[in-house]
């Protein structure tokens, strides 16, 4: 049974990009936490106040992972969006403070050398996680820790997921877990509306006519958005649908302890 | 008749990246709007105070920019070259207005994956515009910019140049204009004095003969670097002048799973 930390930004990157592969690692018994960073409270269209935005981003993050089998959920409580002028430092605190309460075997998180990134809250969380990975296991960086009983650890397994996977190495058929993976999505209903009036804006302004979306239920456009991105995924591996993660591997950790 | 919002840190990025295409887009009858991020209070050299470089600099960018036929400019006055250190959220809500009040077709600023890029401020400006992008279509980003009749936007066509273009930019002839852009690259007389000195400065510190600087008034400098820099003589099409864009959205088909 291996310890598996996966970060998300936002409640529903984990969801998106990496349910499938998160089923079936429950699937194969590993425990899995997930550390949802912000808050979402502004990942909504339509909802008057940021209050309630986090209340109901959290319930439907909660009842989403409580799909894909999550052991364990941080909420830390973030504001969204807000990541470009958040205190890095600090940030990073938080994450060596988690990497050694936890003592994950393998972590997965979104890529720092990912591309066409517009948002800012995945590159510095990225970044910051990037880093914790390896300052966690420093004795001298934030020995207060200690104190609580924690250790230095250092992270084996380090994974990334990205918008645009084209530096995968890692293909996960999750062909039989995709059904379960939509039903996940659809719980984040507040976010999906907000995806899809994102979808349809921007659609607008590039001159097309969007109504073709006005026949589908939310529930429904998650399934035919989703299930396209999954297909193609997995067609140049030869699966049904698939999830695509990296791993940098160890560098020359492996060769270095055989000579 | 499309609107076209061009936003840059420093007086002469437009010119030397897109001085011909928005000279074109111009002649073409569409509207150019230019977004000059900083005062360029640090780019001259032998003009004793900022307040002077800042003033000159100013001025001779109008000029350049009448030029190349923009049809409004919009100078922000930020300090430049401090963007490692700059209010991040500060920048992206005064982004998020100018949007939202210019409502482009087509956004354009320089490119978050850049390679090559030593220029903060160039980062940290991709960076601020590609979240500005998503942003200002959101109901809770800045709503008290409601209260003065605006209104969510989203911009459709997001493009990026770059220090160093990849390969999958595109390729742009603007040889029947590159006479027009060299005027208005020439205009910009201080800050072409201070590119100048700095690329006779770099030549001497790697003990090159500088004897072409020595010899030649700066705006021959300045016109042979430039028509060297942006010659397509090397690539299919062999055109004598070009300009690099990239459209991580051409072809996007928004819609194509719903319909």
């Amino acid at each position: 049974m291996k310890k598996i930390m996966v970060i998300t930004p936002h409640a529903d990157d984990v969801t998106i990009s990496v349910g499938g592969a998160v089923i079936k690692w429950v699937e194969e018994d590993h425990e899995v936490t997930v550390v949802r960073v912000t808050n979402d409270d502004a990942d909504c269209i339509g909802i008057s106040t940021r209050e309630e935005a986090v209340a109901i981003n959290k319930a439907e993050a909660e009842e989403a992972y409580k799909v894909l089998g999550v052991s364990r959920t941080i909420h830390m409580g973030y504001v969204s969006d807000t990541f470009g002028g958040v205190d890095f430092l600090e940030l990073r605190e938080k994450f060596i403070w988690l990497i050694r309460e936890i003592k994950p075997d393998r972590t997965l998180c979104f890529d720092l050398d990912g591309r066409e990134e517009e948002n800012m809250d995945h590159r510095v969380i990225s970044y910051a996680m990037a880093e914790a990975l390896w300052t966690s296991s420093f004795d001298l960086h934030h020995p207060e820790h200690f104190k609580e009983g924690l250790e230095p650890f250092c992270v084996p397994e380090r994974l990334y997921y990205a918008r645009v996977s084209d530096k995968a190495n890692i293909v996960i058929d999750i062909s039989d877990v995709i059904d379960r993976k939509f039903k996940s999505i659809q719980c984040q209903k507040a976010v999906m509306k907000n995806i899809f009036a994102q979808i349809r804006m921007r659609a607008e302004a590039l001159g097309e006519d969007a109504s073709v979306m006005d026949k589908y239920s939310i529930d429904e456009m998650v399934d035919k958005l989703f299930r396209a991105a999954a297909a193609e995924a997995g067609k140049k591996f030869g699966l049904q649908y698939a999830e695509l993660l990296r791993d940098p591997g160890t560098g020359l950790l492996r060769d270095f302890i055989k000579v | 008749m499309k609107k076209i919002m061009i936003t840059f840190p420093h007086a002469d990025d437009v010119t030397i990246n897109l001085g011909g295409l928005v000279r074109q887009w111009s002649n073409a009858g569409h509207e150019v709007y230019l977004v000059r991020i900083t005062d360029d209070d640090a780019d001259c050299a032998g003009i004793p105070t900022r307040e002077e470089a800042i003033r000159i600099n100013r001025e001779e960018a109008e000029q350049a920019y009448s030029i190349i036929g923009a049809k409004k400019v919009i100078h922000l006055g930020y300090t430049s070259d401090t963007f490692g250190g700059i209010d991040f959220l500060g920048l992206r809500e005064k982004i998020i207005k100018l949007l939202r009040q210019i409502k482009p077709n087509t956004s354009i600023t320089f490119a978050m994956d850049g390679r090559e890029e030593e220029n903060m401020d160039h980062r940290i400006t991709a960076y601020a515009v590609a979240e500005a992008h998503w942003t200002a279509s959101f109901d809770l980003h800045h709503p008290e910019q409601f209260k003065g009749g605006l209104k969510p936007f989203c911009v459709g066509e997001r493009l990026y140049f770059a220090r160093v273009p990849e390969d999958n930019y595109g390729i742009f002839d603007v040889t029947d204009v590159m006479d027009t852009k060299i005027k208005a690259i020439l205009s910009h007389k201080t800050v072409m004095k201070n590119y100048a000195l700095q690329l006779k400065m770099r030549a001497q510190v790697l003990g090159l003969d500088t004897s072409f600087f020595n010899n030649n008034e700066q705006d021959v400098i300045i016109e042979k670097y430039m028509r060297k820099r942006f010659s397509g003589k090397d690539i299919p099409g062999s055109y004598e002048a070009i300009e690099r864009l990239h459209n991580p959205s051409a072809g996007l088909d928004l819609l194509k799973y719903f319909k």
